[in-house]
């Protein structure tokens, strides 16, 4: 499995939110909705609070004004994981990351299982559920501009350049820069450096981003009782289970082989000592159970 | 072969009926989406038919492998009586979740795809081999209980030769997918409950489902052969209990164990106490505390009633454990709670339905509660009664056929009524509207909710606010405000006459005055005062285009429009009002000092919740 010391990703690229600039325009919302050509926003049942659905995929979650004294946007989208849950967990393997960084969906390949939602740590994948034969839909970092060379639509969008684009090495720079210059504004932590293994969208951030984003932290890993596993990714976490799998197939099928003839011989010796005194009650006693 | 009660028939009236309505509901299921037809939604993704049908489904129907291994490999020949019994409701148990799944998957047409396009790093894909694969294994296993009583022997006896390792093979299979089933929800360490989430769920999984496979083994015995009037062998029984509570007291060790070593005793007894943990303690009371206080205790274990009781609630046990894993104990982070519909219920139910149908019809024609005289060397055929064309005929023919046509007839339009109903609700727009025309406005004419194109899609638009903006930002009066977005065809109109609004044309108002309007024209020597005087205003277009070729600037939004064919047909409501909109708010944008964010179409076009 990949993982953050895969040689093919070491150029791989990315994007920081810089959570402090973000005015909440929606503007990277409308460049990708046009980009994608995305249709009409389903109707309130198939719309998550977080605003992301089958139609949209991404949308600025705002914290609750009442609850928090600062308010804070943030955009919301697939983190593009170094080492995705959802490719780990699709039976068909219809999901693969690029070397560009990009988790990528193969929509020819999903059975529609839905399985790669539920694994998700960020809960990003949608469906299409308005749809007799549906799709799961998500944010594919704008395969289109990537392949010409350029930035995502959302990124060239964003007029206050709270979101960048470019090698995740050379970003992380950046927010540590950044940290380092106003170390009174932000929170000294790069919030997708390494939670979940790492992803390639990260966040920089002034407020908790569990509160403003809903995303899984390590205060919750330790509220949890796992918090073992803050720092690694799903898939390196659970994959010792997988491969405990043909061993089992083979330690489960030689062991009942054994316990077969073990009890074969057992039984033969049994009807050997029967035989030679006829009439034993334990033969009969077998017949009348049926 | 055997005879029911009267009862019978009304329990089998009752399952055509579900099942019937099932098949209805699945049919819908492909017209309407999945979103029609259930309540998942993208937090909570997994609903009643996976985690019911499929994880539940599978850990009831433990029994065929479990039995298989104490007969075949054990060697228990005192089991034997329960043997194709238990395999059968494997199987069938089985047939039914897949069924399930079927409707579950979005895209069924490529069910088989998992075969030939590997990620071996899934525990679904895992799942998917064994359970589909352990399937046509059960299968199998069943073949000589139908080819016995058709006469070809030699077949029969060659299914005997090979069936041992078709068992070992099942049995391997057994394993690795139910713990393969716990496995599938430990790649959601943040999203699942920790009173449910463990890294030791594949034991957990692997255990509880033998042990509740025994115990639904033993109450579905004891509930068909009162109703086929066979005789209880308690013996054979309370032994398949005392193995339940073997598995069920190894659960309840490792379960401890669980939570000892991984420190979650707290969710338990305090004081992290919410409601799951009352949830908690209700599923390990029915799965295991009094299930092992009756198998353990031999006066319970030893009597009718005790069983039935103790293995009902481990039946009830389980199921919540199952559906508590994968659905409940994700509501907490998903911040939403999923409560199946009613099309979901009956569809899920329904097919269970269908494989009872399939239980009892074989389990009557069938040797089933009874094997014929064991295999091998003294095969004595005279005990089986072999397959007629008489019998064949009772099975499609009769008043059984007509009994399911007119169940058929009159719960599926039934059915179909109720769910094109449910369907056909999600749909509607979630912000009603407040009349029945297309500008709603609120009591106080502060926001006018404002449709365009009578999609029943509403955009909220504060109008006084503008009128204020205006009034305050260029020092107009009231009147004039108006003006400055109001020259706009009537709602849902093409070309509306400006008459229709300008019938005070000789009126003196703040904004018009027609006796300077006449003096304009005539000072304007290029002007052709004589044929705009005729002019039939009546005439819409005429009549627009008089009052247009001058009044431009006046409506500002317009402006843009012209050039695509103005002449031809005015813009239309939805056109005018993006034009104004966004000329102005485009226009303010560029004057920095005036900048706001509201000019782009998401500023206005939210599904207000």
């Amino acid at each position: 499995m990949s993982s953050v010391q895969n040689p093919e990703l070491s150029n791989s690229k990315g994007m920081l939110t810089d959570v402090t600039k973000c005015i909440g325009c929606e503007r990277c919302v409308e460049a990708c909705v046009r980009q994608n050509k995305l249709p009409r926003e389903f109707p309130a049942k198939f719309k998550s609070d977080d605003g992301l659905s089958g139609n949209r995929f991404t949308s600025i979650v705002k914290t609750d004004a009442a609850k928090a004294d600062l308010v804070r946007m943030v955009r919301r989208h697939c983190l593009h994981c170094i080492d995705p849950a959802c490719l780990a967990a699709c039976l068909v393997g219809a999901f693969k990351k690029t070397p560009d960084g990009a988790v990528e969906y193969d929509a020819d390949m999903c059975i529609g299982c839905r399985y790669c939602m539920l694994a998700c740590p960020f809960s990003i994948p949608r469906y299409e559920y308005n749809e007799p034969l549906p799709y799961i839909r998500k944010c594919k970092m704008n395969d289109e501009c990537r392949a010409k060379g350029g930035k995502p639509a959302c990124v060239s969008a964003c007029p206050t350049g709270a979101t960048i684009y470019g090698r995740r090495k050379d970003l992380l720079e950046v927010a540590r820069e950044r940290i380092k210059s106003n170390p009174d504004l932000y929170i000294d932590h790069i919030y997708g450096e390494k939670e979940f293994g790492g992803t390639s969208v990260m966040y920089l951030s002034d407020t908790p981003l569990n509160e403003t984003l809903k995303m899984p932290t390590k205060t919750e890993f330790d509220r949890l009782r796992v918090s073992s596993l803050a720092q690694k990714s799903i898939p390196s976490m659970v994959e010792p289970w997988v491969w405990v799998t043909p061993v089992q197939f083979v330690a489960v099928s030689s062991g009942l082989g054994v316990i077969w003839l073990y009890r074969r011989k057992k039984l033969l010796a049994n009807q050997n000592n029967q035989d030679s005194n006829p009439g034993n009650e334990n033969k009969g006693g077998d017949h009348g159970n049926r | 072969m055997v005879t029911g009660r009267p009862v019978l028939e009304g329990i089998k009236t009752l399952l055509w009926i579900f099942f019937i309505a099932a098949l209805v509901i699945g049919l819908g299921r492909f017209f309407f989406g999945l979103g029609a037809a259930t309540n998942m939604t993208d937090q909570l993704p997994w609903g009643f038919w996976k985690v019911f049908n499929m994880v539940a489904g599978a850990a009831l129907a433990t029994s065929g492998f479990v039995v298989a291994a104490i007969i075949y490999i054990f060697q228990m020949e005192k089991y034997k009586s329960v043997a194709r019994f238990s395999i059968l409701v494997g199987f069938l148990g089985y047939g039914s979740s897949l069924v399930a799944l079927l409707f579950d998957i979005g895209l069924p047409h490529r069910g088989w795809h998992p075969f030939f396009m590997w990620n071996p790093h899934s525990f679904l894909f895992e799942v998917f081999w064994c359970v589909s694969i352990y399937w046509f294994v059960t299968a199998f296993e069943l073949l000589p209980l139908i080819t016995e009583r058709f006469p070809f022997p030699k077949f029969t006896h060659f299914i005997h030769e090979v069936m041992l390792p078709a068992v070992i093979l099942g049995i391997t299979l057994s394993t690795m997918h139910h713990s393969s089933l716990g496995s599938l929800f430990m790649v959601s360490p943040t999203r699942l409950h920790p009173l449910w989430y463990s890294l030791w769920i594949p034991p957990e999984f692997f255990i509880s489902a033998m042990g509740a496979g025994l115990s639904v083994i033993v109450l579905l015995q004891i509930i068909m052969s009162w109703l086929y009037k066979q005789e209880i062998n308690m013996k054979v029984l309370t032994g398949l209990v005392k193995g339940s509570a073997g598995f069920l007291l190894l659960y309840l060790v490792i379960k401890v164990a669980d939570f000892t070593v991984n420190d979650k005793w707290n969710f338990v007894f305090g004081p992290d106490i919410t409601w799951e943990t009352y949830l908690f303690w209700v599923e390990s009371l029915l799965q295991v505390i009094i299930p092992l206080a009756i198998f353990l205790y031999p006066k319970t274990r030893n009597s009718i009633e005790g069983l039935i009781f103790g293995t009902t609630s481990a039946f009830i046990g389980i199921v919540m454990h199952r559906l508590n894993t994968g659905i409940v104990g994700y509501f907490r982070s998903a911040e939403s709670v999923y409560v199946p519909n009613f099309s979901e219920l009956l569809l899920g139910l329904g097919l269970i339905c269908g494989a009872g149908l399939v239980f009892l019809f074989l389990l009557e024609r069938f040797y089933i509660f009874k094997e014929p005289v064991s295999h091998g060397d003294h095969h004595d055929s005279s005990d089986i009664e072999l397959w007629s064309s008489a019998e064949a005929q009772t099975v499609f023919l009769g008043s059984r056929a007509k009994k399911v046509g007119i169940i058929a007839v009159i719960v599926i339009p039934i059915t179909w009524f109720f769910f094109r109903d449910q369907a056909t609700g999600p749909f509607q727009p979630i912000v009603q509207p407040v009349e029945a025309s297309i500008i709603g406005v609120d009591p106080l004419r502060e926001v006018l909710r404002i449709d365009g194109n009578l999609a029943n899609e509403f955009v909220d638009f504060p109008h006084k606010k503008h009128q204020e903006a205006f009034i305050k930002e260029y020092g107009m009066i009231a009147e004039e405000t108006c003006v400055e977005c109001h020259h706009l065809n009537l709602p849902n109109d093409n070309a509306s006459n400006c008459r229709l609004c300008h019938s005070d044309m000789q009126l003196k108002t703040a904004i018009f005055d027609p006796d300077a309007h006449i003096q304009h024209f005539r000072a304007d020597p290029e002007f052709d005062i004589e044929a705009f005087m005729k002019t039939d205003l009546s005439d819409r277009r005429k009549g627009f285009e008089a009052c247009f070729d001058c009044h431009e600037e006046n409506m500002k939004g317009l402006a843009a429009y012209a050039v695509k064919g103005f002449d031809q047909e005015a813009p239309g409501f939805k056109d005018v009002m993006h034009g104004s909109c966004q000329t102005c708010h485009r226009q303010r944008e560029e004057d920095r000092a005036k900048a706001d964010d509201n000019s782009n179409c998401l500023f206005c076009h939210k599904i207000n919740p």
